[in-house]
């Protein structure tokens, strides 16, 4: 198959994918999901004015939507990226096309990741927009909003690759994927113990600890670093977390477990049968 | 016990067949979808016929590269069908399942059909232009999916089966549902497809529609092949089974006294408040040589006869014992 046609194929079928997305009732659940931090920041907001900016920023920009809204955002567009077509049986008008089925995975998991990418910035730009309404400019909001979009695209990359594969992996994936937020992520990741290099959630938090200061002032004098508490980082003996990996140690592993995942996806859907039952079977 | 299929593996025709089906299993499971199947389909239009669970689908799954032979080679054109997805663009396929992008334009379904194949976005409005032509939803084109009609539906997905120009064109139960318009009007569609040249192989469980497009039938029953080949080829290897002949006469009774006794027929029913006589016999070329003189001989005008043997429906009735 010539090459051009090839990528002209894949266009389309990204294209496609990414309007797919803008339709259905998924939209209800994925707005509801967006406008959560923005409503939990109005809220604070409202009913606790004196709370400082970088508090909250922390709160709900590096632990909310991190942990919450990142990986169910991924899990919703990832985990049916075939599966989806499957049950609505439309795969059949995609696998009778010129597209070989890893690709077909793969061009419809990246149209996941721009759709999950694209909402997850919206989320963190709105949450910073009401946390530091009045003042943005007058603040360090804006890059420290550039740097957390970044770190969420990062973390949403490696969510959508491993909640795609697994999609592939089980007919339940979004129970599945439920259960590994709350489990690894909610609860591994949180753990002050060596467990916690499995998550994707100890990566990005490493990443933003080195990329951002968090330092707050206490109410009777002195500083403290939430980030270091929350995320049990032990700053005591090793300021600069130097035992821990390094910054681009951290993406590497993020982007490589995304790229792994997504491999070892294609791979499944190159000798896979997506089967669509008709009225045939007996 | 089924009858011996009239070609079982090299097919009716000597010509390079389209659709190469050698010692062809599929199991879901414990579910068995075909069974040792070997087939050669030849150009031109080919029914599919077998009732519900025959592995109808399972077959034109298989053929369209969806599924994976357990045992045996699936050929479409001379190429292997699984994970061959440059046989895409000279295949076609109609699913039977009722699904489209229900939020899509006809026009836009099709179009994004026509790029996924690799054309260019003005190429593939032309493409989907051609293809609504071609099915008759020119009018409708611009409309939601979501709101059409059964018929209407049916026409959509043959559109986008045809709208990268296949040569063969795999058709999984394109009739269902529809209105006697429509069916006409899709049967129509069908056989200017096969006159343009295009190889169609169409699954049906309703036999007198296949049997008005084709006479080449594939009988399939649970996973097996009955029988493949010209309908009137099948019927006449089925000497074990009586040919039904239905006879309309004046006096029927005293029609059927004669033909009772006669060493031909093995037996007579009367029918339709005494109308009409249907005859059994395992003799047909002595019955039709010797009726015109019996009725001579008996004084009985018969004002119409006909074999209820040579549709499908006969055939069928055959080869899958109820």
């Amino acid at each position: 198959m010539p090459r051009l046609t090839r990528l002209q194929s894949a266009w389309a079928l990204y294209s496609f994918s990414l309007r797919q997305h803008r339709h259905g009732k998924r939209w209800i659940t994925m707005a509801v999901l967006v406008l959560l931090p923005l409503l939990l920041a109005t809220l604070s907001r409202a009913t606790d004015p004196g709370v400082a900016d970088r508090v909250l920023e922390f709160d709900l920009a590096f632990m909310f939507i991190p942990q919450g809204l990142l990986p169910l955002l991924a899990l919703v567009y990832a985990s049916g990226i075939l599966q989806d077509e499957q049950e609505q049986q439309t795969i059949t008008y995609l696998l009778l096309r010129p597209i070989s089925k890893p690709l077909l995975y793969v061009v419809k998991l990246l149209a996941a990741i721009t759709a999950a990418v694209l909402l997850a910035w919206v989320s963190t730009a709105l949450t910073y927009a009401v946390i530091y309404a009045g003042h943005i400019h007058q603040t360090d909001a804006v890059p420290r909003c550039l740097q957390a979009c970044l770190i969420d695209g990062l973390a949403v990359v490696t969510y959508c690759c491993l909640f795609g594969l697994l999609g592939l992996l089980t007919r339940r994936a979004l129970i599945a994927g439920i259960v590994y937020i709350a489990l690894v992520e909610g609860l591994l990741a949180n753990l002050p113990f060596a467990i916690r290099l499995i998550t994707v959630l100890y990566y990005t938090r490493l990443i933003a600890y080195r990329a951002l200061p968090f330092v707050v002032s206490r109410p009777f004098g002195g500083s403290r670093n939430i980030a270091a508490d929350a995320w049990h980082f032990h700053v005591s003996g090793d300021p600069t977390l130097a035992h821990d990996p390094h910054t681009w140690l951290c993406v590497a592993l993020l982007l490589g477990g995304g790229s792994l995942c997504a491999a070892a996806g294609s791979l499944l859907c190159r000798n896979r049968e997506f089967h669509v039952k008709t009225a045939d079977k007996t | 016990m089924y009858p011996q299929s009239v070609d079982s593996d090299t097919g009716p025709a000597e010509i390079e067949p389209i659709i190469a089906f050698r010692d062809v299993s599929k199991w879901f499971g414990n579910v068995i979808g075909l069974n040792k199947l070997s087939v050669c389909i030849a150009p031109g239009i080919t029914g599919l016929l077998g009732p519900n669970g025959a592995g109808k689908s399972t077959l034109l799954q298989l053929a369209t590269g969806q599924l994976l032979p357990s045992k045996g080679t699936v050929e479409v054109l001379g190429q292997r069908t699984w994970n061959n997805p440059w046989l895409n663009r000279r295949i076609g396929l109609c699913p039977e399942q009722d699904a489209l992008y229900e939020w899509m334009t006809g026009v836009d379904f099709l179009a994004t059909c026509a790029r996924l194949g690799g054309m260019s976005r003005t190429q593939a409005r032309q493409a989907s232009e051609r293809a609504l032509e071609t099915v008759g939803m020119t009018r409708h084109g611009n409309r939601i999916v979501a709101g059409y009609s059964k018929g209407m539906r049916q026409r959509t997905k043959l559109a986008q089966s045809l709208v990268h120009d296949p040569q063969v064109l795999f058709l999984d139960e394109p009739l269902t549902g529809t209105d006697p318009v429509a069916r006409h009007d899709l049967m129509d569609i069908i056989q200017r497809l096969a006159g343009a040249g295009k190889s169609i192989l169409i699954s049906s469980h309703v036999l007198h529609e296949v049997e008005a497009i084709t006479s080449n039938i594939i009988l399939l029953n649970h996973g097996r092949l009955l029988a493949h080949g010209h309908i009137r080829q099948i019927r006449d290897l089925m000497d074990q089974h009586p040919h039904r002949i239905v006879l309309v006469c004046k006096d029927c009774r005293a029609l059927g006294a004669s033909l009772i006794q006669w060493p031909p027929v093995e037996s007579i029913h009367l029918q339709g408040c005494d109308q009409f006589l249907v005859v059994e016999t395992r003799q047909p070329d002595a019955f039709y040589a010797g009726l015109p003189q019996l009725a001579l001989q008996t004084n009985q005008q018969i004002t119409e006869m006909y074999s209820q043997d040579d549709n499908l429906e006969a055939v069928f009735r055959y080869l899958v014992p109820t």
